[in-house]
C-alpha cells in the first residue's frame, strides 16, 4: 500500500515537472495580450475537438442512452462530493474560514447522509457548494492571470490555472482509496460522466459560434473572471463594453471583456442618449 | 384630553403606521426600474410560451413569434454597433445596414433554435438596480423544475423613451463580449464581406436544426 502510494506520488511529481516545463516555456514566449501562443493553442484546440468528435462525443452519447437521468445525477452528486477536499483546502488557502467551515459540513454531511455523496442532502440543509481552486486561490493571492493556453486532452486554461490540475488529483478522495481496480474504472466514469454533463454547453457553443475557438477562449476567461470574483457580476467591465466604438485603428487582438476599467470618467456619447459621464454604479432597493 | 382628540391621534397613527408599512414594503428600486424590469418580464414570457409551443410551432413558427418581441425589447441596431467595436467607423452605411439587417436575423435565430422545447424551466427574476450612464440591470435566474440552472443578467438602456435590452450576460459571460471578440476577429482575418457571409450561413444552419453531437 505504502510502496503504490510511493510509486504513484513519484509519477505525479514526474508530471507535474513536464507540465512545469512547458508552463515556463508557455511563459518565457509571453509577450502581449491575452492570448500570446495562440498558434500553438489553435493547434490544440483542433486535437482536443477531433479527439472529442471521434471518441468523447460518441461515448457521451452512449452513456447518456444506457443512464438513466436520476442515476446520472447520482453520479454527478459523487464526482462533486469526492473532489470537494479541494474547494475545502482552497477555502482556508484564501482565508475564507467560515465558508471553509461550511463546506467541511456540506462534505460530511453528503458522505455520510447522502450515502458516500450519491445523494446531495447538504444544499436543501443551507450548506450550498462553492467553487473553489488553486488557480482563484493564486488569484486571490495577486498572481497574474498569465496567457491563456489550451492542453491537449484537458482544454481551455490559463497559466494561473494550471496547478489546480496537479492540486486536483492529490485532494482527491479516490487519490488515497489505493485500489486501482477501482479508481481506474471510476475516473473513466468521471470523465465520461463529465462531458455527458456538458453536451448542452457544447451544443451551445457549437450553433452559436461563428468561431468556435475565440469563442471557448473568451467564454472561459469571463467566467474564470466571474469565479475570481466570487460570482458576482464584473459590473465595471460590462459597463465599459458599453461604450460606443472609438473611432481610433483597431486594436490587433481586441481585450476580453475584464480588462482593468478606465480610471478617469470618460464623458461618452451614444447616438440617441444624452452625453453622460461614466460613473460608478449606485445599488438601490 | 377629550375622547375625541384620543381618537384623532389614535387615527393619525394608524395612518402612519399603515404608511410606513406601505413604503417599507415597496422596494425603493422598483418605481425607478420597474418600466425596465417589466421589458424583462415580457420577453422572458414569450420565450416561455414560445417554449411551450416549440414542437409544433418548428423553427419558422418560432421565429415569428419571437421576432417581435426581439425588436420590442432589443436594441438591435445598438448592440451591433457595440459587437463590431472599433470597426464600425471603417464601414460605409450600406454596410452598416446590411450588419445590422443580418444580426437581427441571427439573433432571432439564436433563440428560435435555443429555445425549442419546455421541460419544466423558468425565470426568477431576483434583483434590479441602476447602473452607470442611467441604465438599468436586471439580475433574473433561469431555473429547471425549481433549480438553478444559471443566472441571466440584463443590462437595458432608455432609448427615445423606451427600455431597451442592449447586453445579456449568463453566468458571468456577456454575451456583447463574446460577438465582438468573434466578428472582430474574424474582420481582422478575413474582411467584412466574409463576416457578412458567415452570419448569413449560420442562420441557415440554425434554421435547419444543428447535428446532435
Amino acid at each position: 500500500m505504502a510502496d503504490d502510494l510511493c510509486r504513484r506520488t513519484t509519477r505525479i511529481i514526474g508530471r507535474t515537472f513536464g507540465l512545469g516545463c512547458l508552463l515556463f516555456m508557455a511563459g518565457c514566449a509571453t509577450t502581449s495580450g491575452p492570448d500570446p501562443l495562440q498558434p500553438m493553442n489553435r493547434r490544440f484546440y483542433a486535437f482536443n475537438s477531433d479527439t472529442d468528435r471521434l471518441i468523447m462525443s460518441p461515448v457521451a452519447r452512449m452513456y447518456k442512452t444506457v443512464t438513466p437521468k436520476p442515476l446520472r445525477a447520482s453520479l454527478t452528486n459523487f464526482f462533486h462530493n469526492v473532489a470537494y477536499p479541494d474547494v475545502i483546502v482552497n477555502d482556508f488557502l484564501q482565508g475564507r474560514i467560515k465558508q471553509g467551515a461550511g463546506d467541511i459540513g456540506r462534505f460530511v454531511v453528503n458522505s455520510t447522509l447522502g450515502l458516500f455523496g450519491l445523494f446531495d442532502v447538504a444544499t436543501p440543509l443551507g450548506l450550498k457548494a462553492h467553487v473553489e481552486d488553486a488557480g482563484l486561490t493564486l488569484g486571490r493571492w495577486g498572481v497574474g492571470r498569465g496567457p491563456y493556453l489550451v492542453l491537449p486532452f484537458v482544454g481551455p486554461d490559463t497559466l494561473r490555472n494550471a496547478p489546480s490540475l496537479i492540486m486536483g488529483i492529490f485532494t482527491n478522495v479516490l487519490y488515497y482509496v489505493g485500489n486501482s481496480a477501482l479508481t481506474i474504472p471510476l475516473t473513466v466514469f468521471d470523465v465520461i460522466n463529465a462531458r455527458a454533463n456538458a453536451s448542452s454547453s457544447l451544443r451551445y457553443m457549437r450553433e452559436n459560434a461563428v468561431d468556435k475557438y475565440v469563442f471557448a477562449r473568451d467564454a472561459y476567461l469571463q467566467h474564470r473572471n466571474y469565479l475570481q470574483d466570487g460570482g458576482h457580476l464584473p459590473l465595471k467591465a460590462v459597463e465599459q463594453m458599453m461604450l460606443p466604438p472609438s473611432p481610433s485603428p483597431a486594436p490587433r487582438d481586441p481585450p476580453p471583456l475584464a480588462d482593468p476599467a478606465p480610471k478617469a470618467l470618460p464623458v461618452v456619447t451614444v447616438p440617441g442618449r444624452a452625453p453622460v459621464a461614466i460613473r460608478p454604479p449606485v445599488p438601490v432597493g | 384630553m377629550g375622547r375625541q382628540e384620543t381618537g384623532q391621534r389614535r387615527a393619525a397613527s394608524w395612518a402612519i403606521a399603515f404608511l410606513w408599512v406601505v413604503m417599507a414594503g415597496t422596494p425603493a428600486w422598483a418605481s425607478r426600474t420597474g418600466p425596465a424590469v417589466s421589458v424583462v418580464r415580457q420577453f422572458q414570457d414569450t420565450l416561455l410560451a414560445v417554449m411551450k409551443a416549440g414542437k409544433s410551432l418548428g423553427f419558422e413558427g418560432r421565429y415569428r413569434k419571437l421576432l417581435p418581441a426581439v425588436r420590442a425589447s432589443h436594441d438591435l441596431p445598438y448592440i451591433a454597433e457595440l459587437t463590431l467595436g472599433p470597426y464600425w467607423h471603417k464601414l460605409t452605411l450600406a454596410e452598416h445596414r446590411a450588419f445590422v439587417t443580418e444580426f437581427a436575423r441571427l439573433t432571432v435565430a439564436t433563440y428560435a433554435a435555443q429555445f425549442r422545447r419546455y421541460s419544466g424551466q423558468d425565470f426568477r427574476r431576483t434583483a434590479s438596480q441602476t447602473v452607470a450612464q442611467g441604465d438599468v440591470l436586471v439580475a433574473t435566474e433561469l431555473t429547471t423544475h425549481g433549480h438553478k440552472d444559471a443566472t441571466i443578467d440584463y443590462l437595458l438602456a432608455r432609448s427615445a423613451g423606451r427600455w431597451e435590452i442592449v447586453n445579456i450576460v449568463a453566468n458571468g459571460v456577456s454575451d456583447l463580449a463574446l460577438k465582438r471578440a468573434q466578428y472582430t476577429a474574424i474582420i481582422r482575418k478575413k474582411g467584412f464581406p466574409v463576416l457578412l457571409s458567415i452570419l448569413r450561413a449560420k442562420v441557415t444552419e440554425l434554421s435547419r436544426g444543428a447535428p446532435k453531437r
